[in-house]
């Protein structure tokens, strides 16, 4: 943390047009003046819904807080907490009115109109107890962005200190607000939460709960083949459930082949932005799944995943059929034998690399001229030698999920810190 | 989201680095290429059709001739940054029914708000605009 502050400390003092003041610096600090009715306006506001749905409170519970604390068929007392952090730099780019950039300072002229990138955060905070094989959980969450600051010093204020400790106390109090959101411009702050009860039996799990936004939530699954369904309840014009996940999840395909890993398919489905008017969605809402999730201004996608081939090897495919049909995903990655948690709770240590390229097509639609980039990704994991302590991070660069997410982003990059331990 | 001029190396490694990407002064051509966005855009939420909102937007590139912006430009430097795209929101804000009345007619989509002028060189642009 020193060396952080230390190098926030020479950020701040750096000379203008420099590495670490670049042409820029002096614009506008609180974001400018985002301009309505471009791409990158819109683009931001679909993102920073996709930020609230992508780190919800049910997502941070079925991704972190409920693997760490599976004990299939427990009978003895305990629980754990867990926390989530995750930055998403440079979503999308919005373009910014800026009526201060005359040439003061280091902000010239030719910044008078300017493209800004979008920043967002997240913060997560749960805990999950049981008695036996039944138990009580509490996930919450709160997710905010605004346009970059375009001063370096201060950008990496907010990413070191602030958003940790504002996210994670907020977190902390959300059912008291009962859930919601706002949004002004291109920043957004929203927060969720949802709260129930779990049973973690010998062959299969089920969690009930009530979502702070409003609606049921629900995750049942069993063990012997792998297979669940969870979701949100929440009516609306176009169907009545907000989202969806249904599915085989690391089924033992290893016991019949050990060399061949474990195997997923599933099916996914999220609200998802461009918007189209609500006529149109309630029409395209006319039966099958579209009855239920609707037709338009949903992603909906089948993957198929091979993980822990030879212990090594991860292989991800995933189809989009909403909101149009193409390649979804396609990646493979290393990771270091027991990166993988197991099924029954044990969860995984050591890191991953992944490096690939991506082709994104043109889409107007979304203001994107297309192109291929440059994909990474970096995980790690470590527990405590009880393994009552573990935590891990990652980095990902124009990786395909992310661009999934954000299909009208290029060069965007998350970085996530996640802590837990058992009690 | 448009090309932009590259970056320093050491700004391009810093950025890849750190997720840090820094702000930069609009593409001259940004305000244009939002026209032609905002019928895809538009075409699409009144219609969920992707491949016509598509079409419609390659007839665009094909037709006009982009108005570039500069800071020091005589004409559009000084021009109020919401002006150079209030062609753009003006499209974006159209209700369905007036989209379905358009539908592949270019000129009658420019003529809708004289901000069109601004940025864009074409015949429909003309009809309602600046000098």
């Amino acid at each position: 943390m020193s060396a952080a502050l230390l190098l926030l400390i020479g950020f701040a003092q750096a000379k203008d047009d420099g590495f670490l003041r670049p042409e820029g610096t002096d614009c506008d600090l609180n974001g400018g003046n985002p301009i309505a009715g471009t791409a990158g306006f819109e683009n931001a506001r679909d993102a920073l819904q996709t930020n609230q749905n992508t780190w919800s409170a049910t997502a941070f519970a079925e991704r972190t807080l409920f693997p760490a604390a599976r004990r299939k068929g427990a009978e003895e007392e305990g629980g754990v907490a867990a926390f989530r952090w995750t930055f998403t730099f440079n979503a999308a780019s919005v373009v910014t009115a800026d009526p201060g950039a005359e040439g003061n300072g280091n902000c010239p002229s030719n910044y008078r109109v300017q493209v800004r990138p979008l920043d967002m955060q997240a913060g997560n905070i749960g805990v999950a107890g049981n008695w036996g094989k039944w138990g009580l959980f509490y996930s919450s969450s709160v997710t905010f962005g605004q346009l970059a600051y375009p001063n370096p010093f201060l950008r990496g204020m907010l990413w070191v200190g602030a958003v940790p400790m504002y996210a994670g106390s907020i977190a902390a109090l959300a059912p008291i607000s009962r859930g919601w959101a706002t949004q002004e411009g291109a920043s957004a702050f929203a927060m969720d939460w949802i709260a129930g009860g779990r049973y973690e039996g010998p062959h299969g799990y089920a969690r009930l709960g009530w979502a702070g936004s409003r609606g049921l939530y629900l995750d049942v699954g069993e063990d012997t083949v792998g297979l669940g369904i969870s979701g949100v309840v929440r009516p609306s014009a176009a169907g009545w459930l907000g989202q969806l996940w249904a599915g085989g999840r690391r089924m033992p395909l290893k016991k019949l082949a050990e060399p061949l890993g474990m195997s997923s398919v599933f099916l996914r489905d999220l609200s998802f932005g461009p918007p189209v008017v609500e006529s149109v969605a309630a029409s395209a809402a006319d039966g099958g799944l579209d009855g239920v999730l609707g037709g338009v201004g949903r992603l909906r996608t089948l993957h198929v995943e091979q993980e822990d081939i030879a212990d090594l090897v991860d292989l991800r495919v995933a189809m989009a059929t909403r909101p149009v049909s193409q390649l979804h995903l396609a990646a493979a990655g290393l990771h270091s034998k027991g990166f993988r948690a197991t099924r029954d709770g044990q969860a995984g240590e050591g890191f991953l690399g992944q490096v690939g390229v991506v082709n994104l097509p043109a889409q107007p639609i979304l203001g994107v001229d297309g192109g291929t980039y440059f994909s990474a990704r970096v995980e790690g994991r470590a527990r405590s030698k009880d393994g009552k302590m573990g935590g891990g991070g990652s980095v990902l660069f124009n990786d395909p999920e992310l661009l999934a997410l954000y299909p009208f982003a290029t060069n965007v990059s998350s970085w996530s810190l996640h802590f837990e331990g058992a009690f | 989201m448009s090309a932009r001029t590259a970056p320093p190396p050491t700004f391009a490694l810093f950025a890849a680095l750190t997720g840090c990407t820094l702000i930069e002064p609009m593409p001259g051509d940004q305000p244009c290429k939002e026209v032609g966005w905002a019928i895809a855009a538009r075409t699409h939420a009144c219609t969920g059709d992707v491949a016509l909102a598509n079409a419609r937007y390659e007839d665009f590139t094909d037709q006009i001739t982009c108005v570039e912006w500069a800071a020091d430009d005589e004409r559009l430097g000084n021009t109020p940054p919401e002006d150079l795209f209030s062609c753009a929101f003006t499209i974006r804000n159209l209700p369905c029914e007036t989209v379905a009345e358009l539908g592949d007619d270019l000129d009658a989509w420019l003529a809708l708000d004289e901000g069109c002028a601004y940025v864009i060189e074409a015949e429909g642009a003309q009809a309602g605009g600046a000098e």
